[in-house]
């Protein structure tokens, strides 16, 4: 992204910020202010790949593309009401690695106090998107082209070498609410904002999440095997609609128990990675957000 | 019993005792009082015709029994949930007095987060699935919004019925057709088979609400929790074609004909579907 884009965008920001604040300005509670800077990092597995030694069939993955689409980053007050927002959809590719500053979505301008209403969007896709730090108009047309929220194509080698490539698009928008994370050693709701400083809050992708073997247990981990299975044209790339077509208690459990929780509507493999898709999104890093499906 | 179960009759405690000093925070008076919840089952559909699963087999149960344990209901929405209408304020201030009490569950994205504790019901049974809708001990809760509740099977069962069960905590049989081919099975489950993925005999996160099925309802005094069962969830990815005679794999039918799924593929998607938080709709109505 351009200076010029970037400096547009922050002043966009501020004043959309001004505009929903109008009480920030003539902040009578001697609170001061901060600034919250939103960014975003998809770690070393989304921009180095996720090795062997991560996945417990000892598969291992390189993303060479990972699209998302942020939409409605917020912060609200106590009562719900929004302070400041994301004013337009940004598309990042997290594979791409930030050269000194990290790519980021906003800068918001806040008394001086606690927000712990903080939320955000993975989609949808809109005609008003842009590309954010490091992605391209081309990345976002992608997006638009199959109104995806996600957009992800790698490759995994097995552990004798074997490769499987896939190219997959996630299509419902998610909502992130109620989110917090780490903030100076202590887990705070949303953000504490202080006094002159700056709050850099990473909205975090993790991308070892598409390969949990369970929608619920912390016990679980990243496999491969089975989606490789899916493969059932022997293309060598996992589509989703063969996922599809493999029922979820076929697998065998030595290939991962892909257990769905309650969940009473994922049946196939492939309505399994669709819901595993609504859950990469987190917060300051290891920090998380109450996942829900957007119905528009 | 885990340590979380015994946690939360002291967890429900503190809830009420805060929720006595604070009966004004709502401004309309109507949260946070105690309240007692009658407790009923109902049975979704009549199991003794034929109902068709998603596998083409016509499924048909002529015996049928479930083990209940305790029941507790929560604020936070249902496991990965859709996005809802705006939250009223009243949730928010008891979910804030939850909060006092309950260590918001950190989960992971996805998983169920439960809120504050709303209510539960603590005395376990056993239930004949082809009786009539019947009475279970009555439980206690506090006045609030409430969106979802933990169904868990008791183990070893207990109640009036708990032999019918054997040491199982469901046990069915029946018949399921397809075209000409008609075959007559057992499906049990112990509970060693039906632990979630945290190791818990329950399913966590189903829906509550004022009807089956609908989440998000206000308890707004004394009223009556109704577990409505859906045994076809149970029985709608089951693909009896691995219990076929013949079929690689497929276990010998005994004296009477009658074939134990355990073990099959069959069975695998038995104990999917009894995992679903769809077959324990909760709902409330006000007595």
């Amino acid at each position: 992204m351009s200076s010029t884009k970037q400096t547009t965008r922050l002043l966009t920001s501020l004043a959309l910020g001004a505009a929903l604040l109008p009480l920030s300005a003539c902040n009578d509670s001697g609170n001061g202010q901060g600034t919250v800077a939103f960014t975003t990092w998809g770690e070393k597995y989304i921009e180095d790949g996720l090795p062997s030694e991560a996945f417990l069939d000892k598969w291992s993955v390189k993303y060479s593309k990972f699209l998302v689409v942020y939409h409605s980053v917020t912060i609200a007050d106590a009562s719900g009401n929004i302070v400041v927002q994301l004013d337009h959809p940004l598309v990042f590719d997290m594979t791409k690695k930030a050269k000194g500053t990290p790519k980021t979505l906003a800068t918001f301008s806040l008394e001086a106090k606690s927000w712990p209403d903080v939320s955000y969007q993975m989609g949808p896709i809109s005609d008003d998107a842009e590309p954010g730090d490091l992605a391209t108009a081309a990345d976002v047309a992608l997006l638009q082209a199959d109104q995806a929220s996600v957009h992800v194509e790698g490759t995994a080698t097995s552990p004798t070498g074997g490769q499987k490539t896939f190219s997959w698009r996630f299509s419902p928008a998610t909502l992130f609410q109620g989110c917090h994370g780490e903030q100076d050693g202590k887990e705070v709701e949303g953000v504490l904002v202080t006094n002159g400083g700056t709050q850099e809050v990473e909205l975090t992708v993790h991308g070892d999440h598409l390969f949990y073997d369970d929608l619920q247990s912390e016990e679980g981990g990243p496999r491969f095997q089975a989606y490789a299975d899916a493969d059932a044209n022997s293309d060598g790339d996992v589509a989703i609609e063969e996922m599809d077509e493999v029922p979820l208690y076929t697998i065998p459990i030595e290939k991962g128990s892909y257990g769905t929780g309650a969940l009473g509507n994922v049946d196939t493999l492939g309505q399994y990675v669709r819901t595993l898709a609504r859950t990469i999104g987190h917060y300051r890093g290891e920090g998380s957000c109450n996942s829900k499906e957007v119905v528009e | 019993m885990n340590s979380w179960y015994q946690a939360g009759p002291l967890v429900l405690v503190g809830l009420l005792a805060s929720a006595c000093s604070s009966s004004n925070d709502s401004g309309s008076g109507t949260t946070g009082h105690a309240i007692v919840l009658k407790t009923r089952v109902d049975i979704k559909g009549d199991l003794t015709q034929p109902k068709t699963n998603a596998l083409g087999w016509d499924v048909t149960i002529t015996k049928a029994y479930l083990s209940v344990g305790a029941l507790y209901y929560y604020s936070g929405d249902p496991v990965l949930s859709q996005r809802m209408s705006p939250k009223s304020p009243a949730r928010s201030r008891m979910a804030r007095l939850g909060e006092l009490f309950v260590k918001p569950a950190y989960a992971h994205p996805g998983h169920y987060i439960e809120g504050a504790a709303m209510g539960q019901m603590l005395k376990s049974t056993t239930v004949d699935l082809l009786a009539s809708s019947l009475e279970l001990a009555d439980g206690n809760g506090v006045t609030g919004l409430t969106n979802s509740a933990n169904f868990t099977w008791q183990s070893p069962p207990t109640g009036a019925l708990a032999a019918n069960l054997e040491g199982h905590v469901i046990v069915t049989q029946g018949t399921a057709t397809k075209g000409t081919t008609t075959i007559s099975f057992v499906a049990m489950a112990d509970d060693s088979e039906v632990h979630d993925g945290d190791d818990k005999v329950e399913v966590a996160g189903c829906a509550f609400g004022a009807t089956p099925g609908q989440s998000g309802v206000e308890m707004d005094g004394d009223g009556t929790v109704t577990l409505t069962l859906v045994p076809s969830v149970w029985f709608n990815e089951v693909d009896f074609s691995y219990v076929m005679p013949g079929a690689t794999g497929a276990p010998a039918p005994n004296a009477d004909g009658v074939v134990d799924i355990a073990g099959t593929l069959a069975w695998q998607g038995f104990i999917r579907g009894v995992k679903k938080g769809t077959a324990y709709e909760f709902s409330y109505v006000r007595n």
